[in-house]
């Protein structure tokens, strides 16, 4: 396999062009290819399917059409794209190497995947809608953790008791809200007394049962708070409908912050992630999005865990496996992120900030 | 089915030991029904209406919307009346701030209030007293009318009308309370049923309605009582001679303790607590033989005993040696004239405490949560105490965004109230107790306690600031 390493492919598309571009895969034989696919994959494998003759004839399909049969494999993430992705194996008679070319047929959803498997990367060429002028990123899927969904899927009607399992996030309130609300009130002037946060706008990303967001809609702030989770969502949604005033302050959606930030360049006062950076996937990724949702001289709050031995002790052995306090698996150690990680993130996606 | 519901689940959480009684939860039907209030205060009277002032005029309930429910009419005084009322509460230093936080005191100052600078304290049985002052003679108190706290209250209420709206004449016949987590269409808020038929929801409900609580009976709180086998006689006393009339007078009986709170130069108002039959016999009998009757408990000595006196002037004369500074002799009060026609006015005592303050979107103050002996003038102190605690509580849960209703800050309040309350009134129970008997041994007891008392300034300086809050 080492000698796969090296063998880069660059897969770059204009926006708007919808054909693919051939890629080239260095390498000695079909069978090292095929075994490259075959081997443990860290993201993703292809999933293939066979196509008929191409009008033009690829050889290499026909030939090798048994040899990809007999070995199928699983896409992970493209699970989402439509399925019928062709691989075509081409082995040009005259050249040394392969090329491997993937044909969408019929799609309506774009996204650019990277995969690296052994020091083989290829890409699955998609249309991406997205102004010219955005870096490619990895879009939706990328900083949402599947496992962690599953895992608080299973807690979503629990958000509201006080003394169940969400209790350690409710006394939490008591430092995060005076944090957020003594922050932004240090940025205007003057402010109502009785709803010191109105007229701003704010995005609660992670919101879950909506902890955080009614306490902010109550001191006057309009609050949208996303989740992946649908069951949190509804359970937020419900929570709020009792009351009159926060009916209108807050609006809750069930989707990811890639999508939302689309749609909502530049508008938010304050963006708050507060205890899911650990749960999520691409942090670098979910931190661009949350600065490019905030206006100029906008705030944004992170609460999360450190990344010490102590956070291992009391957060994951003691509150997990002892006492209980926080249901088994709702946290990774290895996920935890630490100030200065987090610090070195902002420094290179954010030109200006204060901390 | 719903209340099956209920039942089930009751015994699964974990606040089981705050069960309360199982009423079914009330559906849902939409907030076009019933106006939701942040918070309901059930009863109007000076701790209720306080209350509403306080919350009315807190810098973080701008945007909260208060109702203050009282059975009463409205009680407009447009002229202060010549005659002095016979119900007078006596207004700690700490009542009297928390009444000028939100200007009701400056009010009263424009009315009419009576401070004291001194209290003397002493026993019918023996020659010992208890008298205190603070040391530059600040005031210690203020005697002020029933009537004209309330009128004071109502104007300041009048004044924050658009956040605080004041339903006379109603008065709460049913209370719903919710359900401790959130089932599918029940609704989270306190649901109140009126008289005339209305319904409104509220996140907090306060019960301040006076010692025969309806709030409590209907959270199921649980309340120790105890009826005293005493009434008071309260009446307008007018003083035979014009004198400066600032120390309040309190004698202890055997049948009870006699008090006289200076309203003006030439009047004062009588508190006599004492049995029943005497206390209907004294509303009964003439004015000249009522007159009689206060000044000989003031000043006869009948009940002394030649063996406790003795002892008590031994101890006297040992605590000279030892401090052999002022020794105060005991003063006189002023003698009666005649007291005001129709004044005299009767009402039963008893002794009275929730087991709990709160409850999930409950909280008790005032009357509702204790009711005390006026031996000690604490009562409407002790409820004003209430008042400044839970209103500093709800005020920071407001500005911290946190639901009105929810335990963790009302439990803060409970604890903080019960610390000092239960003190107090386990000391007033004791001190009625104490002086309700002629037997030697314990009149000896109590001689010879507030002889040593009187000798020590710290501890008293002590008792008075617990008694000022």
């Amino acid at each position: 396999m080492g000698a796969m390493a090296g063998a880069m492919l660059i897969g770059s598309q204009e926006p708007g062009a919808s054909s693919w571009s051939p890629m080239r895969v260095q390498g000695p034989s079909t069978w090292d290819i095929l075994h490259c696919f075959l081997g443990p994959q860290q993201r993703a494998g292809l999933e293939e399917e066979l196509p008929g003759i191409e009008p033009d004839g690829h050889m290499g399909c026909q030939r090798h059409r048994q040899r990809i049969n007999q070995f199928k494999y699983k896409a992970g993430i493209i699970s989402h794209l439509q399925k019928r992705n062709w691989i075509v194996i081409i082995k040009d008679v005259n050249q040394p190497d392969w090329t491997l070319q993937i044909k969408p047929w019929i799609f309506n959803k774009y996204r650019t995947i990277w995969s690296r498997s052994y020091g083989v990367t290829f890409s699955c060429l998609n249309r991406i809608k997205r102004p010219p002028w955005m870096r490619l990123y990895s879009t939706s899927q990328t900083t949402i953790d599947s496992s962690e969904v599953k895992t608080f899927q299973a807690l979503a009607h629990k958000w509201w008791d006080e003394q169940g399992v969400y209790a350690p996030l409710h006394s939490m309130n008591d430092l995060r809200v005076p944090f957020i609300r003594d922050n932004l009130l240090k940025a205007v002037d003057d402010h109502q007394p009785g709803k010191p946060l109105s007229g701003m706008k704010i995005l609660d990303v992670g919101c879950g049962g909506g902890l955080l967001a009614e306490p902010l809609g109550r001191l006057g702030a309009s609050v949208i708070g996303i989740d992946p989770v649908d069951e949190n969502i509804k359970t937020a949604h419900h929570h709020k409908s009792f009351d009159p005033v926060l009916d209108k302050r807050l609006e809750y959606r069930a989707c990811s912050l890639e999508e939302i930030a689309e749609e909502t360049i530049e508008t938010f006062d304050a963006v708050i992630a507060s205890e899911v950076v650990e749960h999520v996937i691409d942090l670098e990724t979910f931190i661009q999005c949350c600065c490019q949702v905030l206006k100029p001289g906008g705030s944004l709050f992170i609460t999360t865990i450190n990344k010490t031995q102590l956070s291992y002790a009391l957060g994951i052995v003691f509150s997990e496996q002892i006492a209980g306090i926080v249901p088994k698996g709702t946290h990774t150690w290895e996920k935890f992120v630490s100030p200065e990680k987090l610090e070195s993130i902002l420094e290179s996606n954010v030109y200006h900030f204060k901390l | 089915m719903a209340a099956r519901l209920v039942v089930s689940r009751w015994a699964a959480a974990p606040v089981a030991a705050r069960a309360g009684p199982l009423v079914t939860c009330r559906r849902w039907s939409g907030a076009a029904a019933d106006t939701v209030y942040d918070v309901v205060v059930s009863g109007g009277g000076l701790v209720g209406a306080a209350m509403a002032c306080a919350l009315g005029y807190d810098i973080h309930f701008r945007d909260k919307k208060i109702l203050l429910i009282e059975a009463g009419p409205k009680k407009v005084l447009e002229k202060l009346s010549e005659t002095y009322s016979n119900r007078v509460s006596s207004i700690s230093p700490g009542s009297a701030t928390l009444l000028s936080s939100f200007g009701a005191w400056d009010h009263i100052c424009n009315m009419r209030y009576r401070a004291f600078r001194r209290m003397q304290v002493w026993d019918a049985c023996s020659e010992a007293l208890i008298m205190f002052d603070k040391d530059n003679l600040d005031d210690m108190g203020y005697i002020v009318e029933n009537d004209v706290i309330m009128h004071a209250l109502t104007k300041q209420l009048e004044a924050v009308s658009d956040r605080v709206t004041v339903l006379y004449r109603s008065k709460a016949v049913s209370y719903t309370w919710p359900c401790p987590f959130l089932m599918a269409d029940s609704s989270p808020w306190v649901q109140i049923t009126l008289g005339d038929g209305s319904t409104l929801q509220t996140k907090l409900l306060i019960g301040a309605d006076g010692h025969n609580s309806g709030v409590r009976q209907a959270a199921g709180i649980p309340n120790v009582s105890w009826n005293y086998d005493q009434s008071a006689v309260v009446a307008t006393l007018h003083l035979s001679e014009a004198t400066e009339n600032n120390v309040a007078w309190q004698r202890f009986l055997p049948s009870g303790p006699i008090a006289l709170l200076p309203l003006s130069d030439t009047l004062s108002s009588l508190v006599w607590s004492t049995s029943h039959e005497h206390a209907a016999e004294l509303v009964r009998m003439d004015e000249e033989q009522f007159v009689d009757a206060v000044n000989s408990a003031f000043w006869s000595d009948a009940n002394h005993t030649d063996f406790v006196d003795s002892a008590g002037s031994l101890l006297q004369h040992a605590l000279a040696l030892l401090r052999p500074t002022k020794v105060s002799a005991r003063q006189l009060p002023p003698s009666v004239a005649r007291v005001d026609a129709k004044s005299r006015v009767l009402f039963p005592l008893g002794w009275g405490h929730a087991a709990e303050y709160v409850r999930p979107r409950v909280a008790l103050i005032g009357d509702a949560a204790h009711r005390v002996h006026p031996l000690a003038g604490q009562g409407v102190n002790m409820g004003f105490g209430d008042i400044s605690s839970l209103a500093h509580h709800l005020s920071s849960a407001a500005f911290n965004g946190r639901d009105l209703g929810s335990m963790s800050h009302l439990t803060g309040y409970e604890t903080e109230r019960q610390r000092h309350n239960t003190a107090l009134l386990a000391a007033t129970d004791l001190l009625k107790r104490l002086y309700s008997t002629r037997a030697t041994p314990l009149v000896l007891l109590r001689t010879w306690g507030l002889q040593a008392t009187n000798a020590v300034s710290p501890l008293k300086g002590q008792i008075m600031a617990f008694a000022s809050k």
